[in-house]
């Protein structure tokens, strides 16, 4: 066996002789001990006090082996011997290594520490109740804060490597005992299968995943918040977790959830059911309204009320471009606007959107060029897109599409588009989950957490539409056993004593049936959760933090 | 690039259709431009020239409603003139905002078809253009209601159009006039605006307020009386009595005063406000004043049978009333106590007697004039069908109103 | 097998084929030849219609896991059931045609102020394409969502013209007599028989319970609104038919565009399109279907691009000329379709006494019309079902718990009661 120093210089060697790696000797009479570490992604203070300081101070290495530093020297639990092949990957992944004369193997110390942002409220997904923790790009704390949340043993944690220059480190999350073990699969063996050089966010995974990467539809939902994240879990989705993303995967994705928003879920269900219908009524507008306008100024301008018209003709007379033209011009002005107002410095941005919206639009109608009604449509479908953030581009897209089919084939046209659309977005889905479910196929029992909510006492049942292996999510049973107790005894009070007797005699048996029933469920259910997974009880969970 | 267009072939094939259409469209003008929008037609008839006037909306910079213009041409037939006044204006028309065609009299003494039939046959459905008879001349009643804020359009779009067809006392449609023209009756009114000179002063003209027992339409009940077009430049201002215009076989057959109009609107079903003046009532408790009677609610049947052998129309309505006007010199104490419980036995039975008196009044005009504007015919048609066709094997069909005996069920209730 | 179409998606399938092609030109043709009575004639054909649908209820119940050319191959063996394939190809071509000739002369004449046939008809046969090579399935769904919007326009159309219909003017019925007034009105039952796409979905429907008497009230109500519907349109047009010189689609003149909303109830004219284009796409599938079992090897979307562009020449023949195709029809089609929709039924009926139903066996050829639309859908066949799937273990032990549930419920219940009376004692 070579020397432990041209070891430890090849290792270096091999790794281009970067500035950042740092190779400390201890040396203590003949027995040199090495610890190798990569400058600036591993927590110095944890290292300098709780495994440098009791090395330098033991006196012989002689005939110590890395078990023995493991357990005996050094003051620190997070430690592992690793295998020759693993080196170099533990070392860049920010591991401390120790090597000792006469043991290929070396001791790797768990002290990465990566600066990152702390837990926030994600911008894009802000709420005004409920929790507003967000997801970091700390995969480790990413996963802690659903852990917190699932204080479950079938919560199962699956870790994957994926990129080969980023080794990535990819986590699924699931519920054993609901999610199906298809889909599962199937995840499992997309991600597998991903052979790329390297992953930098969870969208590249997301693709993967993805039947028709041609399609502009989401088919992988993505989530900023925890709380959204656990959720979707409890529903029977997997949630993937990528390092370095603060954006969480979840599959299978329908169509609908986008129009659920986590505030729905903290707030009274029928505001909730409000709102949905209005972003339903919003993602209408933003798609039809610049088509709708265009087709019926070109072709079918009798369909106009009478005064509504002379308004329109009024502003619109002495347009150079038809409206065809003109809608179009104004909505690629506006997304140049938005996306420069995006990518500028915020002051700058928001005195650039200003600018754009209020003064270019004004000029430009003052001008001559476009008219007000044009301006105001796009405007409105313009604002209206943004309601659905997870389907904006989508949307925009959708919006330029039906403006152009609008233009060239008037109201028939748009009639046509839908009918492909829609035809398209029922052909499709994601993970053997119809995309529009529960509206075709209509599933009547998903229909309470649709358009319309209802109230969290109702649910007591996951979505169908989701596959999954456990239907009943909720015991309602307590709750009416609660009310009924209540009736009885406001019942009793003004009756004598003995009615009392007797009375507190009958509810107990006609409790005992009920106990019995729901005991009998949950057996039930436990048994057939040992028949899906009979290794579940046994099961250590693969938890790593 | 090429690649990725072929694996979505429906993009390319979108694309290929877009890249094909879109220069068409982008060449294509509005329809608005290329197509005048006409809001009104008026036909005239002089010397044995039509005179036909389009009125459309010209745009204006400046917005407003009162952008409209009025072109007007002659020749001999309806459809010579149009296509004159295609050329002239430079655009085609389209009909799809027309609210009312203004014919004259001597136009309405011909067949009305040889004007409507050309607009019958657009490709836009012209069916909802609203007929209004004229007395002098159309055009002048084009050119006096300049907006489409006028009262005029305003009066067109309160009474709206869609209840019973050949309504009496309602505003008549092209659709409705084909329906009457092809069904059993072919009689049918429609309404006279008129135009007039303006009154030197600026006084009130003297039809205005609810003298000579005026009755309101089902909601216009305001708009009675004249009323002048905002538009300053004009000389002339509209006077709209609602008084109607009997059309019979499609021909103007009579004019009806505005008394006569009224009376009328008692065989209408569909009209359930009426409002008329009862006068010469006298009583020891009232002593003189004459009273405004409202009916707010109305209930109508009509009922057909052949007693022998002779057609009965019986009238029966249910009238719930109230007074809504005491008119007197001076008004006392007493008159408003009486007020209070006006409709005592011996007034009920006066203001019963008064309302038959105006039916009969209606009776007897369309029984001298020979038109059955209240589809008394056609009632017998629909529910006495084979009474009927045994009555018209002794009886001609063409003077079948006048020996239909009338009778009327009056019933008035007050109400508040 | 795969079961493709719910229940409810197969109601709403004859719903739409029940009120689609009929609703545009065919009330004024009829107003012409018999004038306010058509109505009972609809109700009449309608009702026939029913009974076809009928025949085919029984048909599914007797053989519910064959496909319509597995049980015509057992009728009547390998040859005519080929032959009969192909004449409901035709018969569906037929329909194809005429309503793809009636959707363009609607919109030309109400909406558009002029289409041309290639902006109409292109971009529609791309779309019908796309459709069909996404299956049955995706249609189903497609017209599982559409249908309320429909149904919309159907009830909005009805109730406008119901505030303006005076049914007074249906009178006097039947005023020549009755049979006067039928003896040439079979030639209009080319506009009927819709109920024969049904054949389609032969042995791949998912049957609910009660699935015989959802259809059949389902189908009972929408004759009974069409009915209605119909006495509407007939008491407002009745005497002024003979002017519809252009407008012939008809639905338009019960609709007053009165001046407070403007032209916008005309955009219920637009929802008519959706049912429209619906029943076109749907009829394309039939054609598709009856062909595919005639040639079963070849490519199927040369197929679908073959009678797309048939249905196309057959209209551009007939120049997209109302006039001329209802002549044709009324000279020639009529005959065919009474054939196709009343005396083949009533074959099917009879052989079926004849026919041991068996519900077991199952031909080789049943994969392939379990999945009657191509390879697409063939995967996605599985969508809905694919949650079902992975859980067929656990569903039948949770529909073991179920019942048990039901069982202890009943139970609790009845000692509840028995309690309860004994008290009382």
């Amino acid at each position: 066996m070579e020397n432990l120093e041209t070891r430890v210089k090849n290792l270096k060697e091999e790794l281009h002789n970067s500035s950042d790696i740092i190779i400390k000797k201890i040396s203590n009479g003949k027995n040199d001990v090495f610890v190798i570490f990569i400058d600036g992604i591993v927590e110095q203070q944890e290292l300098n006090l709780n495994i440098l300081a009791p090395l330098y101070k033991f006196k012989s290495f002689k005939n110590c082996s890395l078990e023995d530093i493991k357990t005996g020297i050094v003051n620190f639990s997070n430690a592992e011997i690793i295998e020759p092949k693993d080196i170099q990957n533990n070392l860049l992944r920010g591991y401390a290594l120790l090597f000792i004369d006469g043991d290929e193997r070396a001791l790797g110390f768990n002290v990465i520490h990566y600066d990152g942002r702390t837990v926030q409220e994600p911008p894009t997904s802000a709420v005004i109740n409920g929790p507003r923790e967000g997801f970091v790009e700390n995969i480790k704390i990413n996963v802690s804060l659903i852990r917190k949340r699932l204080v479950c043993k079938h919560l199962k944690i699956e870790d994957l490597t994926v990129g080969k220059r980023t080794q990535t480190s990819v986590k699924l999350l699931y519920l054993d005992d609901i999610a199906d073990k298809k889909i599962v699969q199937e995840v499992k063996d997309k991600i597998n299968k991903i052979d790329i050089d390297g992953v930098l966010d969870s969208y590249y995974i997301g693709t993967f995943l993805e039947n028709k990467p041609n399609s502009i539809f989401r088919q992988v939902g993505s989530c900023e918040k925890p709380d959204i994240a656990c959720s979707k879990i409890l529903e029977g989705r997997i949630a993937i977790i990528v390092d370095g993303s603060p954006i969480v995967l979840t599959v299978p994705l329908i169509a609908f959830e986008d129009f659920q928003s986590s505030n729905d879920y903290y707030s009274e269900p029928h505001k909730a059911s409000t709102l949905r219908i209005l972003r339903i009524i919003a993602l209408i507008m933003s798609v039809y309204l610049p088509g709708m306008y265009i087709a019926l100024r070109l072709y079918h301008y009798k369909v106009l009320p009478l005064k509504f018209l002379v308004t329109v003709v009024n502003s619109t007379q002495n347009l150079p471009f038809n409206p065809f033209l003109e809608i179009l011009f104004i909505i690629v002005l506006f997304d140049v606007l938005f996306e420069a107002s995006l990518r500028m410095p915020k002051y700058l941005g928001i005195a650039v959107s200003i600018v754009g919206a209020l003064i270019l639009g004004d000029t430009a109608v003052q001008a001559g060029l476009v008219s007000h009604p044009g301006v105001m449509i796009v405007a409105m479908s313009g604002i209206t897109i943004y309601i659905l953030p997870n389907q904006s581009s989508q949307v925009s897209l959708l919006r330029f599409i039906f403006a152009l089919v609008g233009g060239v084939l008037g109201l028939h046209g748009l009639i046509l588009a839908s009918m492909f659309l829609f035809g398209y977005l029922a052909n499709f889905d994601s993970f053997n989950t119809p995309y529009l479910a529960p509206l075709a196929p209509y599933i009547s029992n998903d229909q309470k957490d649709f358009i319309f909510k209802e109230n969290l006492t109702q649910m007591t049942t996951r979505p169908e539409s989701i596959p999954n292996m456990q239907e009943v999510r909720m015991n309602n049973d307590m709750l009416y056993k609660d009310k009924k107790d209540k009736k009885d005894n406001k019942d009793n009070e003004n009756k004598t004593n003995k009615k009392v007797l007797k009375q507190s005699d009958s509810i107990q048996n006609k409790l005992k049936p009920a106990k019995e029933k729901s005991i009998s469920k949950d057996k039930k259910l436990k048994e057939q959760n040992k028949q899906n997974n009979p290794e579940n009880e046994d099961r250590k969970d693969n938890f790593e933090i | 690039m090429l690649k990725y267009l072929w694996r979505n072939k429906l993009l390319i094939l979108l694309l290929l259709l877009i890249i094909a259409m879109c220069p068409t469209t982008i060449s294509l003008p509005e329809q608005g431009r290329t197509e005048s929008i006409i809001t009104a037609v008026g036909v005239d008839k002089k010397d044995d020239e039509y005179e036909i006037t389009v009125q459309y909306i010209v745009p204006q910079a400046s917005g407003g409603q009162e952008n409209l213009k009025v072109s007007s041409g002659k020749g001999k037939s309806v459809g010579e003139v149009f296509e004159k006044l295609n050329l002239e204006i430079g655009k085609t028309f389209g009909f799809a905002h027309c609210r009312f065609l203004a014919f004259n009299d001597e136009a309405g003494k011909e067949n009305l078809t040889k004007i409507l039939d050309y607009l019958l046959r657009r490709k836009t459905n012209t069916n909802n253009i609203v007929l209004i008879s004229t007395k002098e001349s159309a055009k002048d009643l084009l050119s006096t209601a300049t907006g489409i804020d006028s009262d005029l359009y305003t009066f067109l779009s309160n009474s709206g159009n869609s209840s019973e067809l050949k309504a009496y006392n309602d505003l008549t449609t092209i659709g409705d006039f084909y329906k009457t023209y092809l069904g059993p009756v072919n009689c049918m009114c429609v309404y006279i605006v008129d135009t007039k000179e303006p009154p030197s002063s600026s006084s009130e003209g003297g039809s205005s307020g609810g003298s000579g027992g005026s009755s309101g339409g089902s909601s216009s009940g305001s708009e009675s009386g004249g009323s002048s077009s905002s538009s300053g430049g004009a000389q002339k201002e509209i006077v709209n009595e609602e008084r109607m215009m009997i059309l019979k076989d499609s021909k103007i057959l009579i004019a009806l005063s505005e008394e006569e109009s009224n009376n009328l609107v008692w065989f209408n079903g569909d009209i359930e406000r009426i409002q008329f003046e009862v006068k010469g009532f006298k009583d020891e408790r009232a002593g003189n004043v004459d009273t405004m009677i409202d009916i707010f609610k109305r209930r109508v049947k009509k009922k057909v049978y052949f007693e022998n052998g002779v057609p009965h129309f019986k009238l029966i309505t249910q009238n719930y009333v109230r007074a809504s006007q005491l008119i007197a010199e001076n008004l006392t104490k007493e008159d408003y106590e009486v007020s209070q419980n006006r409709f005592d036995d011996d007034f009920t039975k006066y203001v019963k007697d008064y309302a038959i008196q105006k039916v009969k009044k209606a009776e007897e005009h369309f029984k001298e004039y020979n038109y059955d504007v209240i589809n008394c015919y056609e009632l017998f048609y629909k529910f006495k069908t084979k009474e009927l066709k045994e009555y018209l094997k002794t009886h001609s069909k063409e003077d079948f109103i006048k020996d239909v005996v009338f009778e009327y069920d009056f019933e008035f209730i007050q109400g508040s | 097998m795969k079961k493709l179409i719910t229940t409810r998606q197969l109601i709403f399938i004859l719903l739409i084929s029940l009120c689609s092609l009929k609703v545009l030109f065919l009330p004024s043709l009829l107003v012409k030849e018999i004038s306010r009575d058509s109505y009972l004639f609809f109700f009449i054909m309608l009702l026939l219609d029913f009974l076809v649908l009928l025949v085919f209820l029984l048909l599914s119940k007797k053989f519910p896991e064959l496909s319509f050319y597995e049980i015509m191959q057992k009728f009547f063996g390998k040859v005519i059931a080929k032959i009969i394939m192909t004449l409901f190809c035709l018969f569906f071509l037929t329909k194809c045609w005429a309503v793809f000739q009636s959707n363009y002369i609607y919109l030309n004449e109400n909406l558009h102020t002029s289409i041309q046939w290639y902006t109409f008809s292109i971009p529609l046969l791309i779309v019908v394409f796309y459709m069909s090579t996404f299956g049955v399935n995706a249609f189903a769904r497609l017209i599982e969502i559409m249908f309320p919007v429909v149904l919309m326009g159907f009830l909005l159309s009805f109730f406008i013209g119901l505030f303006r219909a005076d049914f007074t003017e249906l009178l006097p019925i039947c005023e020549n007599g009755f049979f006067t007034n039928f003896s040439t009105i079979y030639r209009f039952s080319f506009w009927f028989g819709d109920y024969l796409i049904f054949i389609v979905f032969l042995g791949n429907i998912k049957p609910d319970k009660k699935f015989n008497l959802k259809i059949v009230i389902s189908t009972l109500v929408g004759i009974v609104m069409m009915t209605v519907f119909m006495m509407i349109v007939f008491s407002v047009f009745s005497y002024s038919t003979v002017c519809h010189t252009n407008s012939i689609s008809d639905i338009m003149q019960i609709l007053p565009s009165s001046s407070d909303i403007g032209g916008f109830d005309w955009i219920i004219i637009l929802i008519w399109d959706i049912g429209l284009f619906l029943y076109f796409t749907l009829n394309v599938l039939g054609a598709f279907y009856c062909i595919r079992q005639v040639l079963p090897k070849f490519n199927q979307q040369i197929i679908v691009c073959i009678l797309l562009a048939i249905i196309l020449g057959a209209n551009l023949f007939s120049h997209f000329d109302i006039i001329h195709t209802v002549e044709i029809i009324k000279q020639y089609v009529s005959y065919f379709s009474i054939a196709m929709q009343y005396a083949f039924p009533i074959l099917f009926l009879l052989f079926s006494f004849f026919n041991k139903s068996d519900k077991n066996a199952k031909n080789e050829t049943g994969n392939f019309s379990s999945d009657p639309l191509g390879d697409k859908s063939k995967n996605k066949g599985e969508i809905y079902k694919g949650k079902l799937q992975p859980k067929i273990k656990q569903s039948d032990s949770i529909k073991q718990l179920v019942n048990i549930k039901s069982k202890v419920n009943s139970k609790i219940k009845f000692c509840i009661t028995s309690k309860k009376k004994e008290q009382k004692c």
